[in-house]
């Protein structure tokens, strides 16, 4: 099923909605997790990206994007206020009145449990990170979306909606001054 | 140096997200969510309707919604002309030609179409 029939099948009937989830919540939490490095705040911005996705399908334009790209706009929009503004979410799952509160936190235990043990095992990574997180939001998006996503330009300034060429500058920037925050750690190694 | 530096960041070995035990129950809830707030926002209408209400009532008070409005358009036509004929026309068209109809402007289209027609009928019938 392709992109636009997926969304046209969700504004018949909502419910097909969980084969859009299906497709893409995995990759969407992968990238919110590689650019939080933390899974509690991945889980709240991941539900509000799918959220907020699922309230604009019925006005999604196709625009010639795919929603795996529109999917990551909004998700890069909802990390950047978290950054922000360390924008506070209401969590979804204090908002709901889930059918099974208790077995959906198991869930999110076992899942954390996992991904931070993931985490764990990749220390430079986390390094890296951490040195990424306290450059401006505008250099820490272009950065992780190349690297961590292995995004190429053309990709990112789709998502970003911005040219190629201020994006080329904003990298270059943002590697010099990454590099300068990374100095202490990176010796050339890794 | 930069080279190395974005040979480094390339290379870089990152976590990777395999099966997520949430994800299901999270799409369930999303789209209990979703139906939720739909009908939730047709109860906005009884407000609305309330308000209304309240207007007319301000300004003449009988017995009947037909009589009132027909008072009402009596008392301020222009006034009247402009709550129930420009605002709803401007209403029906704007959403009849939207890109995208959903259920908010198709139920606007409805009760505009409604509002219309009963000024009409109490006035002019």
């Amino acid at each position: 099923m392709s992109d636009s029939e997926l969304l046209a099948q969700i504004k018949k009937d909502p419910s097909a909605f969980r084969e859009l989830f299906r497709l893409y919540y995995k990759p969407i939490f992968g990238y919110i997790f590689r650019r939080t490095g933390n899974f509690d705040d991945t889980a709240d911005i991941a539900s509000e990206t799918f959220l907020k996705a699922f309230k604009a399908i019925p006005n999604f334009i196709d625009k010639g994007i795919s929603v795996k790209i529109w999917l990551y706009r909004i998700a890069t929009n909802e990390v950047n206020q978290y950054f922000r503004y360390q924008k506070k979410y209401v969590k979804l799952f204090e908002r709901g009145s889930m059918s099974d509160p208790e077995l959906f936190d198991s869930y999110l235990y076992e899942d954390r449990q996992v991904l931070e043990k993931e985490l764990a095992h990749h220390q430079q990574f986390l390094s890296v990170l951490e040195n990424l997180k306290t450059l401006p939001v505008k250099y820490q998006e272009v950065i992780a979306l190349r690297y961590f996503e292995g995004k190429d330009n053309a990709e990112i300034s789709i998502i970003l909606e911005m040219k190629e060429g201020t994006l080329k500058s904003l990298l270059s920037r943002g590697l010099e001054k990454l590099k300068i925050k990374c100095n202490p750690v990176y010796d050339g190694r890794f | 140096m930069m080279e190395d530096f974005e040979k480094m960041l390339s290379e870089l070995s990152r976590p990777v997200v395999g099966e997520l035990r949430h994800q299901e129950m999270l799409a369930e809830e999303l789209i209990k969510q979703k139906a939720k707030q739909a009908v939730s926002f047709w109860w906005l209408l009884i407000p609305i309707f309330v308000l209304c209400m309240f207007v007319i009532k301000t300004f003449y008070r009988k017995t009947s919604l037909s009589l009132e409005i027909r008072a009402f358009h009596e008392k301020q036509p222009f006034l009247a002309a402009f709550l129930f004929i420009a605002i709803p026309a401007f209403l029906i068209v704007l959403n009849s030609f939207k890109a995208k109809r959903n259920m908010l402007s198709i139920g606007l289209i409805i009760l505009s179409l409604f509002i219309l027609i009963f000024y009409l009928m109490s006035c002019y019938v």
